[in-house]
């Protein structure tokens, strides 16, 4: 997993809570990194889970919401990060429904090891936007997160709809219908 | 800063534990840093490699480049042509030495570049033959940026150059065009010199008033010229583009334009005639020349037509073939109305020269044998006219028919001028002088020897009053199977002029008016003469000098008999009465006829019935047996031929084997042929002499007394055969009929295989020819039915009805199949039979 995604984490539980968490945290979960993320780096996957689950006992928020909470706040992050993709005159909309052919084909060509979900576009009008989220990281809070900042972003209003397509959580539909 | 704000308030454990918090923050931080560094270090490292890689690409590339426009810049400089390389503003950015060679520009090509071409265009143009056609075509092919190639464009130098075109892209992007100027004057003036040299043939053949046609594979009209505009009313503007065979050629023709286009693809040229529709629908004839011709590729592109009008040449062919055609109707009219002649004139002149015979049996006055005398007389100088009319025709008509048969030639020559020495009242000597080597019988017609005799002698004696005849034989050549004889008839008349010697064989043409007059006859007998006497191969010459007679003679050769001729013994004109026949029907019409048989059996003491016609005939027949049938041929009711025929194939009839013996009153070789054919015995043509009659009589009787001594030992033939025939035939002379049935079997599949090979390569002539050759082959064998079919086949192919001839042949070889097997049975049993 990229280290921005480790380093922002970090950064953010340190904002909220204070260094002290964030050394616990690396102090408890002990990650075969040692902690030392930088965000030019890659990391384990399994280190960030297991450094939300601690985290998710210490603030009495369930790892989906950290997830979410943490998703909403990196998309910030990645907006200021990477102007470039929002350089068109978009909307949350197409942004969300150009993620799989227009944003990904860049991540892979920065980071050809980049393990990235697949965004399965169903249904996409002025009204509604059906998409299938499907990886076997299992993220999809952390995708919910980062929509929910995507429309934090273009200052826009949506209500969310979340379900889960099977058991394991791999594969989740997200309807998105525009208003409040 | 806030953690150093807030260090002061911190008890020492708390200090302590924050202390360690940061120490470890630090060194997670620098890890990360050093991680980060080492991570970028790398990576830069990976940028500067490729970085170093694609320069490295880059000047091999250049270098490529480089090369290329080198070799390609050196090849334009060689490029045995002009070539110009302009940017779109017109700037030269390539130029070479022939260019600037053609366009006389004093500079070297290479300081040319980047000059202005626009600039020099008005300068140049006046190389050119026409400088402002010349400069528009330049600013056009720039506006137009398209590829235009092999313009070609003279300058007044006399140089021709063809120019080409190009207009380059790179991508979509307009880079400039390219000018090339090849110098083809060669060829271009070669070319000229071609054309004009064609042009000038075809002007030649144009004024012969022969049309030429150009036209394409298809036949769509590429040029048209003015001599055959004329011949089909078009205008060329009308003709070209149009097909040529749409247009003009009758539909009846396009199978034989087709045939000719097949010729032409394999490059072969063809004449033909075919008829042309001009544009006001009249059709005219003319003989086509056509000859393929070829692009530089060997390609046919087309073909030209040389046309040349043959109405006028048609038109006279059909009114000859018209003319023609109505002279050999006229011809056939002819020959009809002369056979029609011979039944006509010979019945009378048969019944008086009869008549007249019987009266000399009755007891006369002088007076009334002196009128008897003269009766007789004239009838036979009647009779001597019509038969030399009859004769010419015959032998001009190839209807002469030949019956030849062993002779002694000197006996012949001897009685011949006897009848004259008996005859003659006058001063003349009838004189032979034979040699005495001719000791052999020949081969020959005697009736034939004899009229050529009777007419030389006949002729002497009518120009002769006094002093001699003398008929002369001489032997001049004798080898083992032919003998070369000559006959000369030379007498002491009055001789002939030089101007008559030229015209004396020219039918009806004697010596002159007043000869003609005072000797009578048809100025036909030296005709007749020339003509039999060649049939053996002869020519008769004459001799004669005028006041001291002529001397007509000939050479003759014939086949050497075998035997020698039996001599018959009894005297002409004894009346030896036959035995065996007693009871007789005569079948006739002519009153006349029916009175001279009459007599003639009145004096046999034999009795008769009379018929007038067939259908009489065939209710006697049916009542009475008689012994035999005298039968005319041409009858009321029913002819001699279909009566004969019933007589044959009636059932129970009695008198079924009769001998018949047909009297018909025309001399030609067909009458003849059809009454044996249709199943007759013998044959007379009238007038006949009452020995002729007896003469015939008499062979009857010989073979019925040959089929009586016979009757205690028979053979039978096969009924599957024609038994009445092979019975007639053979007689009991069956070791003959064995011998003739092995020859046919043993001659007759390769005669058949002949046949039919003559049959598939369509030879009707040798066809009829060898039908005609072999039908009595079947006869011979007892297949009587078999040589009416190769009769009929003969008659097909002589009339060229192929249709018919290929059914009847076919035919025949089936029949032919079967049949044969029969005859091998027969000639088994016949062979045991004589064992």
């Amino acid at each position: 997993m990229r280290g921005i995604v480790f380093t922002e984490l970090m950064e953010m539980v340190e904002q909220i809570y204070g260094y002290e968490l964030v050394d616990e945290l690396l102090q408890e979960v002990r990650p075969a990194s040692k902690g030392s993320y930088t965000s030019v780096g890659n990391y384990p996957h399994q280190e960030l889970v297991n450094l939300l689950i601690r985290l998710s006992g210490k603030v009495d928020k369930s790892v989906e919401e950290l997830m979410t909470i943490y998703g909403q706040h990196l998309f910030q992050v990645f907006a200021k990060g990477y102007p470039a993709f929002f350089e068109d005159d978009l909307d949350a909309f197409t942004f969300l429904a150009g993620i799989e052919n227009k944003i990904h084909p860049e991540v892979r060509k920065l980071y050809p090891d980049a393990e990235l979900p697949r965004f399965n576009i169903l249904n996409h009008d002025s009204k509604e936007l059906i998409m299938d989220y499907s990886s076997e990281r299992r993220m999809s809070s952390f995708a919910l997160g980062l929509i929910n900042g995507c429309f934090d972003h273009f200052n826009e209003r949506a209500t969310v709809k979340m379900d889960k397509l099977d058991e394991s959580g791999a594969r989740v539909r997200f309807t998105i219908n525009r208003g409040a | 800063m806030k953690a150093v704000l807030e260090l002061d308030s911190l008890s020492t454990e708390e200090l302590k534990k924050q202390v360690e918090i940061l120490q470890r923050r630090v060194i997670r931080e620098r890890e990360a840093r050093y991680e980060a560094e080492s991570l970028l270090e790398k990576k830069s490292l990976e940028l500067y490699q490729s970085n170093r890689d694609l320069m490295r690409l880059n000047e091999t590339l250049e270098r490529r480049v480089s090369e290329r426009t080198n070799t390609l810049s050196a090849l334009i400089q060689n490029l045995h042509a002009g070539i110009l390389f302009e940017s779109k503003e017109r700037e030269v950015l390539l130029v070479n030495e022939q260019f600037c060679e053609i366009f006389k520009i004093p500079a070297a090509p290479e300081h040319l570049v980047g000059t202005n071409c626009d600039d020099n265009l008005s300068l140049v143009a006046n190389l050119f033959d026409e400088p402002k056609p010349f400069i528009e075509t330049v600013n056009q092919r720039i506006g137009d940026r398209e590829k235009v190639i092999g313009e070609i464009i003279k300058m007044k130098s006399g140089l021709v150059y063809e120019r080409d075109f190009l207009p380059i892209y790179m991508e979509e992007e307009y880079l400039g065009h390219l000018w090339k100027y090849r110098d083809i004057t060669a060829s271009f003036v070669t070319e000229q010199k071609i054309k004009a040299s064609e042009e000038k043939y075809r002007g030649i053949i144009e004024n012969m008033e022969l049309g030429l046609l150009e036209v394409d594979p298809n036949h769509n009209i590429i040029k048209a010229y003015d001599r055959f505009c004329d011949m089909t009313g078009y205008t060329r503007e009308e003709l070209e583009g149009q097909n040529a065979n749409d247009l003009l050629l009758p539909e009846m023709y396009q199978q034989e334009m087709i045939k000719q286009d097949a010729h032409r693809q394999e490059g072969k040229q063809g004449i033909y005639e075919v008829e042309l529709i001009r544009k006001n629908g009249d059709r005219i004839w003319v003989l086509i020349s056509g000859a393929p011709f070829f692009d530089e590729n060997d390609k046919l592109v087309g073909s030209i037509g040389i046309h040349y009008d043959i109405t006028h040449r048609k038109k006279l062919e059909d009114e000859l073939r018209s003319a023609r055609e109505m002279a050999e109707s006229a011809r056939a009219a002819e020959k009809d109305f002369l056979a029609n002649m011979s039944h006509e004139i010979r019945n009378p002149i048969n019944a008086i020269a009869g008549l007249t015979n019987l009266m000399y049996d009755t007891s006369l006055s002088s007076d009334q044998l002196d009128y008897l005398n003269n009766i007789k007389y004239s009838a036979d100088i009647l009779l001597g006219l019509i038969s030399d009319v009859l004769d010419i025709s015959k032998i001009e008509s190839g209807k002469m028919e030949l019956n030849e048969q062993s002779i002694d030639l000197l006996e012949n020559v001897r009685a011949v001028v006897q009848t004259y020495q008996f005859r003659s009242n006058k001063k003349v000597q009838y004189k032979v002088d034979l040699d005495p080597q001719i000791d052999f019988d020949v081969v020959a017609d005697p009736t034939i020897i004899n009229q050529i005799l009777l007419n030389l002698i006949g002729n002497a004696s009518k120009f002769t009053e006094v002093g001699e005849i003398i008929t002369s034989l001489r032997l001049l050549e004798n080898s083992a199977d032919e003998v070369k004889i000559s006959c000369c008839v030379a007498d002491t008349g009055i001789g002939l002029e030089e101007e008559q010697l030229k015209h004396i064989f020219e039918s009806f043409k004697q010596a002159d008016k007043q000869t003609k007059l005072k000797y009578g006859g048809t100025g036909l007998g030296l005709t007749i003469v020339q003509r039999l006497v060649g049939m053996y191969g002869g020519s008769v010459e004459v001799n004669s000098k005028l006041g001291e007679g002529s001397q007509f003679s000939f050479n003759m050769i014939f086949r050497k008999s075998k035997t020698r001729h039996q001599e018959e013994v009894e005297a002409k004109g004894k009346d030896i009465l036959p035995e065996g026949i007693n009871h007789v029907l005569i079948v006739e019409d002519n009153k006349m006829n029916q009175q001279y048989l009459i007599g003639l059996l009145n004096k046999w003491e034999i009795s008769y019935d009379l018929a007038n016609h067939g259908g009489e005939a065939l209710e006697l027949l049916k009542k009475h047996t008689y012994d035999l049938v005298l039968m005319d041929i041409r009858m009321p009711v029913m002819d001699g031929y279909e009566t004969t025929i019933r007589i044959r194939s009636a059932e129970h009839n009695p008198n079924r084997n009769i001998p018949i013996i047909a009297l018909t009153a025309s001399a030609l070789v067909d009458e003849k042929e059809k009454a044996i054919s249709a199943g007759m015995n013998h044959h007379l043509s009238k007038p006949f002499s009452p020995e002729q009659l007896l003469y015939i009589f008499d062979q009857l009787t010989e073979e019925d007394l040959m089929r009586d001594t016979g009757s205690t030992e028979k053979f039978v033939f096969s009924d599957q055969l024609d038994r009445a025939y092979l019975d007639s035939f053979y007689g009991e002379d069956y070791e003959r009929a064995q011998l003739m049935f092995q020859i046919f079997l043993s001659n007759i599949d390769a005669e058949v295989d002949q046949l039919n090979m003559h049959l598939n390569s369509e030879k009707w002539e040798e066809l009829a020819t060898l039908a005609h050759r072999i039908k009595p082959n079947f006869v011979m064998v007892g297949l009587s039915h078999l040589t009416d079919q190769m009769v009929e086949i003969e008659q097909a192919a002589k009339q060229l009805d192929t249709v018919k001839a290929q059914n009847l042949v076919p035919e025949f070889l089936v029949q032919f199949k079967t049949n044969r097997q029969l005859v091998e049975n027969e000639l088994d049993k016949l062979s045991n039979w004589i064992n």
